[in-house]
């Protein structure tokens, strides 16, 4: 069977998630789950990040220096990494922001013509 | 930039990975056992592998895991293995032996101090050359020269050495600065030094060679010191040169003395002060930041100088020729001579190499065939085709592996047997060196690439999946039929044979050298060679020293003949001369004195030898194909020479021979009359045996002057030493060949043992209807038999262009050589006969119907 390594955009606007995981790192340094929790709570359940696409983004978030991982111990006391943004990391996510902006609004313009 | 930085951070995760994953792995638990509903966690292997793969090693554990199953699937079959590892180690080791041998005789320079600022210096003029230089122009370029920092010579002499002069021993007049410029090591004692040596009044050393202290004192070091005779003159034995030390131009000396005591060996040689004897090979040193083509400009003005000073001696515009230690002393002729035979070497190579990845495709194809099954399997199971044919490819690799560090171990024991057996020098024997291993790995890429393509590719084209229906029997069956086998086993037979062919033509070429011997019965000519002007024989006196020798000789009752001449007979080269009537004809010249001729047993065609009152304005002689060559005709006794002048005229026409360049097969030969100055030999033909003989020549030259010290010998030894290094390629070349005979051999064995393993049902039900064992025996061999007729065809014929390429110096080979063909091919067929029966004889005498009772 065919196995894409690259993250699966499940419920997700295709391209996004790389820039959602990056903003919610950029308040705080989370693990896996907690980056997936706190998603979840900011899109008011909106947004589901599952796991078969958050770790290979995470993976790549690794690969691209954009993000840094240390040993930590979650909130209830397991071994787990807490992932941290780096500066190209900020650097990305503002491109990436601004990028998405800018799409947003034309595709918002697109629409209001009518 | 980024990209960089990525690719450390993928190494970086490749060298942490156990622990990065195992931290992947205890995270996805976590995250897991915190989900409310912890089952909705997709399956964790697969997501583990999914984000592991983002790292972009996937390639690698699939290498490694085909790794591993080949090594698996190798170690179930160890004679396989086994067989196909030799085959290559065989083949790229052949290279790896040529390549070294190459490397060190032809490419390297000799290992001395700093070659890049060494050369060797030929005394040039426009209308005029020699290699050698008077000993007194040297001194003064020394002198005088601002280019160089140095200025070596060399000579090499014939020795007396022993109590009474008994043995004879090749040595080497040297400058004293000789093994300090050299940067040569001693192996006991001291080497020369120039502030002792050089001094004419102090006690004069000699310095021997590794060989030559080992032979005659067994390596004991307390030789250093001791006094032995040389030319009857005692001398300390100073030291002992490395065993590593190098002869710059294949010098044969064994002792070396300091050219500034020749006299002392030598009383009356006049060669540290004749300006007109090219007595000394001279190399320079030059100095720091000079270029060769400095050299050669700053000499020049030197020379000028010494024009002016010595014009009976040295003419204006002459110049030093520099010839440099990285092109070994070479001139272009010789180099280019050297770039034919490291073609005609590396050609050779690459073919056992090329025959021996064939041999190897051809295993390994076979082998494949009849994993079709497992094969099948495989893809059944999801292996896509990429992967199969990747599977086979890392198996050749495998092998390709080993077969390279077999070859390394293989030229390791090698090389040191070959130097033994052929006589090469000690420098060969240095370990493999990074080129070596270079050479190993191309060679061993070039075998992977070869062994596992063809295979892969052919299997891979296959659907397997159908072949999983039954067995893999109809595709295995199919696979051995294919015309892919027969292209291997053609080419296989077809290198083998253009080898056998140039082999062939080798010894062809050899043999012709060696009918020379059958011509003149070499064993019953004896050569003396007393170099009287080295012991102070004025010219004045060298007709009497003649005279009276030869007289003493020829009352001798074992002696039948005797003659003079100008030089010793059978060299490799030997000086020529062309005349404007034929300018593209060499004549190699030798000037002989009375009853040359008979003594040598060279018959004239007609007219007559030169007789007491002949010289060089009223008589000549030339060879037959000389007559053809310049008057069109052989009859041409009393005609001027050459053609159109009137003096001297031909008095006799010699039989075509090789006396003055052994090699060249159609020499044009022009023999004047001797004067007595010019005479260096006597040639002596005797009755019975002449070995037993030379101690009386000896004995006779002192006695006809006390102070010669003679060198008496066979022709015989003249000959083997000119022989030696075709003899030595001709060895080369068989061997060469009968290795590539050998695995050719192996290969079509392999397939018609293969093709009957195959058949064995077959071949049970048809005897069981009866058929005959001949057409039984036929069945298995025609597939392989066509196959190896075309490729046999296909071999002989490349054999010719080969020749054709080959055919001028230093082979000399005949592309014709009508024996050298019918060898090949009779070899071949008696070859290829024994491997294409032996597995269908095998197949007949354990009985076949066995088989048939399995099923």
């Amino acid at each position: 069977m065919p196995r894409s390594p690259m993250p699966r955009d499940d419920g997700l606007p295709p391209g996004t998630l790389v820039m959602l995981i990056l903003r919610v790192l950029a308040s705080q340094p989370l693990h896996g789950y907690a980056i997936a929790q706190r998603i979840a709570q900011r899109s008011d359940n909106e947004l589901s990040v599952e796991e078969g696409s958050l770790y290979p983004a995470l993976q790549k978030l690794l690969l691209k220096g954009w993000v840094k991982a240390a040993p930590a111990v979650s909130e209830t006391g397991r071994q787990v990494r807490e992932y941290r943004i780096t500066p190209s990391g900020r650097r990305q996510l503002d491109t990436e922001r601004a990028e998405y902006a800018r799409t947003a609004r034309a595709i918002a313009a697109v629409l209001e013509q009518g | 930039m980024d990209r960089v930085r990525e690719l450390g951070r993928r190494l970086w995760y490749l060298l942490n990975r156990r622990r990065l994953e195992a931290a992947l792995r205890a995270e996805m638990e976590a995250h897991r056992a915190e989900m409310p509903r912890p089952a909705w966690f997709g399956n964790t292997l697969r997501l583990r592998e999914e984000a592991s793969d983002v790292w972009g090693w996937r390639w690698l554990d699939d290498l490694a895991r085909d790794a591993r199953l080949s090594l698996r699937s190798l170690r179930r079959s160890p004679g396989f293995t086994v067989v196909a590892t030799l085959i290559l180690s065989l083949g790229i080791g052949v290279n790896l032996v040529f390549f070294q041998i190459a490397h060190v005789t032809l490419l390297q320079p000799p290992a001395v101090k700093d070659p890049q600022t060494l050369a060797a210096f030929h005394r040039q003029s426009r209308t005029f050359y020699s290699n050698g230089v008077p000993y007194p122009m040297a001194m003064f370029v020394r002198d005088h020269s601002a280019v160089l920092s140095a200025v070596l010579v060399s000579r090499d002499v014939t020795l007396a050495w022993g109590e009474n002069g008994e043995h004879r021993v090749t040595g080497t007049f040297v400058s004293s600065n000789w093994f300090e410029e050299l940067g040569a090591p001693a192996a006991a004692g001291r080497l020369f030094r120039t502030d002792t040596d050089a001094n004419p009044t102090a006690s004069p050393v000699v310095v021997l060679s590794h060989a030559f202290w080992q032979r005659h004192f067994g390596g004991r070091s307390d030789v250093v010191g001791r006094t032995i005779r040389i030319n009857n003159r005692p001398v300390v034995i100073a030291g002992v040169v490395d065993r590593r030390f190098p002869s710059l131009q294949g010098e044969t000396g064994e002792i070396w003395l300091p050219v500034e005591h020749a006299v002392f060996f030598q009383p009356g040689n006049p060669m540290l002060t004749n300006w007109a004897a090219h007595s000394m090979t001279m190399y320079g040193r030059l100095r720091a930041g000079v270029s060769m083509d400095a050299a050669k400009a700053g000499l020049q003005g030197t020379l000028t100088a010494l024009a002016s000073l010595e014009p009976k001696y040295v003419t204006a515009g002459e110049w030093l020729e520099p010839h440099p230690a990285t092109d070994r002393f070479m001139d272009s002729r010789e180099r280019q001579e050297v770039r034919t035979v490291l073609t005609a070497v590396s050609a050779l190579a690459l073919v056992v190499l090329l025959v021996a990845c064939l041999n190897l495709s051809n295993l390994v194809f076979a082998r494949a065939t009849a994993q079709v099954r497992e094969l099948s399997i495989r893809t059944a199971l999801g292996a896509g085709r990429w992967r199969i044919v990747r599977l086979l490819l890392v198996e050749s690799a495998v092998f390709a592996g080993a077969g390279a560090l077999g070859a390394v171990l293989i030229a390791g024991a090698a090389v040191p047997l070959l130097r033994r057996v052929l006589d090469l020098p000690a420098a060969i024997e240095t370990a493999p060196g990074w080129a070596t291993m270079a050479a190993a790995l191309a060679a061993a890429a070039i075998a992977t690439v070869v062994v596992g393509l063809a295979p892969a590719w052919k299997i891979g084209r296959r659907d397997l999946t159908l072949a999983a229906r039954d067995g893999g029997e109809r595709a295995t069956r199919t696979l051995h039929a294919a015309r892919l086998r027969h292209w291997l086993i053609a080419g296989q037979v077809a290198g083998s044979c253009v080898l056998l062919v140039f082999a062939g033509q080798m010894a062809g070429s050899l043999q012709r050298l060696l009918a020379v011997d059958q011509d003149f019965g070499i064993d019953a000519i004896a050569v003396v060679e007393p170099s009287l002007t080295e012991f102070g024989i004025t010219p004045q006196a060298l007709l009497a020293y003649w005279d009276d020798l030869q007289a003493r000789i020829s009352g001798h009752p074992d002696v039948e003949h005797s003659a003079l001449a100008s030089s010793w007979i059978f060299s490799l080269g030997g000086s020529s001369t062309t005349y404007a009537v034929v300018d593209d004809v060499q004549f190699r010249t030798l000037a002989v004195g009375p009853g040359f001729f008979g003594t040598i047993r060279l018959p004239l065609l007609a007219g007559r030898e030169f007789t007491r009152t002949d010289d060089g304005d009223s008589a000549v002689i030339i060879s037959r194909r000389g007559a053809l060559a310049m008057y069109g005709t052989v009859d041409v006794l009393g005609q001027g020479f050459p053609k159109g002048e009137s003096a001297p005229v031909v008095v006799g026409i010699a039989a075509d021979a090789r006396l003055s360049s052994i090699r060249d097969a159609d020499a044009v030969e022009l023999y004047s009359p001797l004067q007595a100055e010019d005479a260096n030999v006597m040639f002596v033909r005797v009755r019975n045996d002449a070995t037993a003989l030379l101690p009386h020549l000896r004995a006779a030259a002192r006695t006809s002057d006390a102070r010669v010290v003679a060198d008496a010998r066979l022709v015989r030894d003249d000959f083997d030493r000119s022989l030696a290094a075709p003899r030595r390629a001709a060895a080369l070349a068989w061997a060469t060949s009968v290795l590539a005979l050998g695995l050719a051999s192996i290969g079509l064995f392999g397939v018609v043992s293969y093709g009957a393993g195959l058949r064995l049902k077959e071949v049970g039900i048809r005897l069981a209807l009866g058929a005959g064992r001949r057409s039984i025996v036929g069945l298995l061999v025609r597939p392989t038999f066509w196959t190896s007729a075309a490729g046999m065809l296909t071999g002989l014929a490349a054999g010719f262009p080969l020749g054709r390429a080959l055919a001028g110096s230093p082979f000399y080979l005949d592309p014709l050589d009508a024996w050298a063909y019918g060898l090949a091919t009779a070899t071949f067929l008696g070859a290829g006969a024994v491997a294409a029966l032996l597995p269908a004889w095998r197949l007949l005498r354990g009985n076949p119907l066995h088989a048939l009772r399995h099923e």
